[in-house]
């Protein structure tokens, strides 16, 4: 028992153990004792049988012929060895026969009929118990023996059954409770037995299943969640388009009217096909700027799968513009852009993130009066995340739009990114644009910032972390 | 862009007074999108007409500045876009029209209401959304020459 504490089987065949040497202690003891009481009972019937058959003749002997002649024939007479045969004075009060133990021998006196002219005497048989050592060691040895027989028996009984009862059962239900920390539900443990370790084994199934059936609950929940999210963002991309579309309208509208015009310039005069060459060139012209403005505008309205690619922000920042342009110049807002010479790669959903770009610039042109000004801009920059993104300051990859609008209240400040929150009067505003943005640059890692002062406008800074790409970037230019 | 129009047409053009019966017309185009401004401007001229242009906010205003101060021959119709860049079309419009009683044709990509009641307030004869047909606005143009025949009465 090296490691007592080991295992169950090992503790239990210890215990085991102790009470078989317990028990086999106090059977040898026992075994010795009647043993000892036997050979010390043959002993005294011996020395009885002796006395009786001397007890005549040496009183008979000492009468006659005298007490020297009475001890010669004690010492003459045949005797086991160690037997010793002497006289002795007999002590009062011990008639007849009687045995005692005294120092490590058997003492027998046996009363001798009266002889004249002497003290009452009797005849002393003393033996060594050197016998009784002898059989105890055997009965102590042979004890031995068998106690070793048992243990060796026992222990491979209990460590055997130990195993299959206990310690195999308990590994298994082990290994499944570390498969369930692990957070792998998808096996189950065999619960046949009808005992306390079947029954350990049935409630961790039960235990298993139930945190299937949350697990799935949840996964669930979660994927309805995430269809809701998405639909809410569809919904907010849609107002957006409400909103870009009509400055769109009017973006169409001048170069169709070239359109008309030339074609029907083009209808009138057939004579001159030099002219109509023009007229159409100029036709070709308009019709790409508009199929390239309404590409855009669906390219944005379409609901797309979130997907991680690597994104340069200085090409999302200006197709981004480009789609809010018309309804910039609708508002009579300009828009100025600064972007570095190299590229800023970012990490993610290319569609979100110009979701998240095109409603802060919207918002911007929003909250700007005609014939102000919205600056967007592109950079690196080191920075420290809020608290509940936690961590110290990083480099990150920077949008910012910064408006000369009429600034957000201190008040509102906190609200802003909350779902369905407005200042905008109704059928202006969803109140999902800020949330959306906020929900989408936080999937991505990062943060949105807001610096506003009433009546000195807003910047909206959003942080995102670098994509590994933009290291190579950074290094290559 | 301050002046896209030929400065010795101008002074060849001679007094306003001795304009006011000259057999040529005058308009004042203002648009920013060259395309449409360049295709307004050759119809316009095929049907007659002397054309100024104005490209921009800016230019449109030079040139109510210039009509103000005489500087120009007075012209005889305005078609304008109403947002360009640069300062408001119709601030330029109202100084013209403070100078003469012309009439004013109006082009739009965003008729909102804000905009026609503008446009009437000015005395605008018509707002043409954009995308508009050009022979309506020659058409509608032709109606609006001083030698005209039936010449529509301008709205008070």
């Amino acid at each position: 028992m090296a490691r007592p504490l080991g295992s169950v089987t090992r503790q239990l065949t210890a215990v085991v153990m102790l009470g078989i040497f317990a028990v086999m202690a106090v059977v040898t003891f026992l075994h010795v004792a009647q043993e000892r009481e036997l050979l010390i009972e043959e002993i005294e019937q011996d020395h009885a049988f002796i006395g009786a058959a001397l007890r005549e003749s040496v009183s008979a002997l000492w009468r006659v012929e005298g007490r020297a002649r009475a001890e010669s024939l004690l010492e003459q007479t045949a005797r086991p060895e160690g037997v010793e045969l002497r006289f002795v004075v007999r002590p009062p009060g011990a008639p007849g026969t009687r045995s005692q133990i005294t120092r490590r021998r058997i003492v027998t006196l046996v009363e001798l009929p009266r002889i004249p002219s002497t003290a009452p005497m009797a005849l002393q048989i003393s033996q060594p118990l050197d016998e009784l050592d002898v059989l105890t060691r055997t009965v102590i040895e042979q004890n031995v023996v068998v106690a070793l027989a048992v243990f060796l028996v026992c222990a491979v009984l209990v460590m055997g059954v130990g195993r299959a009862l206990v310690g195999d059962p308990l590994r298994t239900l082990a290994l499944q409770v570390q498969r369930v920390g692990r957070g792998d539900l998808s096996e189950r443990v065999e619960a046949t037995r009808k005992d306390e370790i079947g029954r350990l084994a049935r409630e961790m199934n039960t235990m298993c299943d139930r945190l299937s059936e949350a697990n799935e609950r949840v996964d669930t929940e979660t994927r309805a969640r995430i269809a809701a999210l998405e639909q809410l963002r569809h919904a907010d991309r849609l107002g957006t388009v409400g909103e870009l579309a009509a400055g769109l309208a009017h973006e169409l509208g001048t170069p169709l009217n070239v359109v008309q015009g030339r074609a029907r310039r083009i209808l009138r005069d057939s004579s001159s096909p030099e002219g109509a060459k023009e007229s159409a060139r100029i036709i070709v012209d308009q019709t790409s700027r508009m199929t390239a403005l309404i590409r855009e505008l669906l390219s944005f309205a379409r609901r797309s799968e979130p997907r991680r690619e690597p994104i340069d922000l200085r090409a999302l920042a200006l197709r981004t513009v480009e789609i809010v342009e018309p309804m910039a110049t609708k508002r009579d807002v300009h828009i100025s852009m600064q972007m570095p010479d190299t590229p800023l790669f970012a990490s993610g959903d290319s569609t979100h993130l110009q979701q998240t770009l095109t409603n802060l610039l919207v918002n911007a042109l929003q909250a700007t009066p005609a014939g102000g000004s919205v600056e967007v801009a592109a950079t690196r920059e080191r920075a420290k995340p809020p608290a509940d993104i936690g961590g110290g300051e990083r480099d990150v990859l920077v949008l910012r739009v910064r408006d000369s609008g009429e600034g957000i209240e201190e008040a509102v400040l906190p609200r802003i990114f909350e779902p369905f929150f407005t200042t905008k009067g109704v059928g202006e505003g969803t109140g999902l644009g800020l949330s959306v943005c906020y929900g989408i640059v936080r999937e991505h890692g990062g943060w949105i910032d807001v610096q506003s002062r009433r009546g000195r406008g807003s910047t909206f800074t959003v942080c995102l972390p670098r994509s590994p790409l933009s290291l190579e970037a950074g290094g290559l230019t | 862009m301050r002046r896209n129009w030929p400065r010795d047409a101008v002074e060849a053009a001679g007094t306003p007074d001795a304009l006011k019966h000259t057999m040529v017309p005058r308009l004042l185009l203002a648009e920013d999108d060259a395309e449409l401004r360049k295709l307004l401007a050759d119809d316009l001229r095929t049907d007659g007409w002397d054309v100024l242009e104005a490209a921009d906010g800016q230019a449109l205003h030079a040139i109510a500045r210039d009509l103000q101060a005489g500087l120009v021959a007075p012209i005889h119709l305005v078609i304008t876009d109403v947002r360009m860049p640069g300062p408001p079309a119709f601030e330029a419009v109202e100084q013209i029209l403070a100078r003469s009683r012309v009439p004013v044709l109006v082009m739009t990509g965003f008729l909102s209401e804000a905009t026609f009641k503008e446009a009437r307030r000015l005395g605008a004869l018509g707002v043409f959304h954009k995308p508009f047909d050009v022979d309506d606005l020659c058409t509608a143009a032709s109606c609006l020459r001083p030698d005209a025949a039936q010449r529509p009465r301008p709205r008070r």
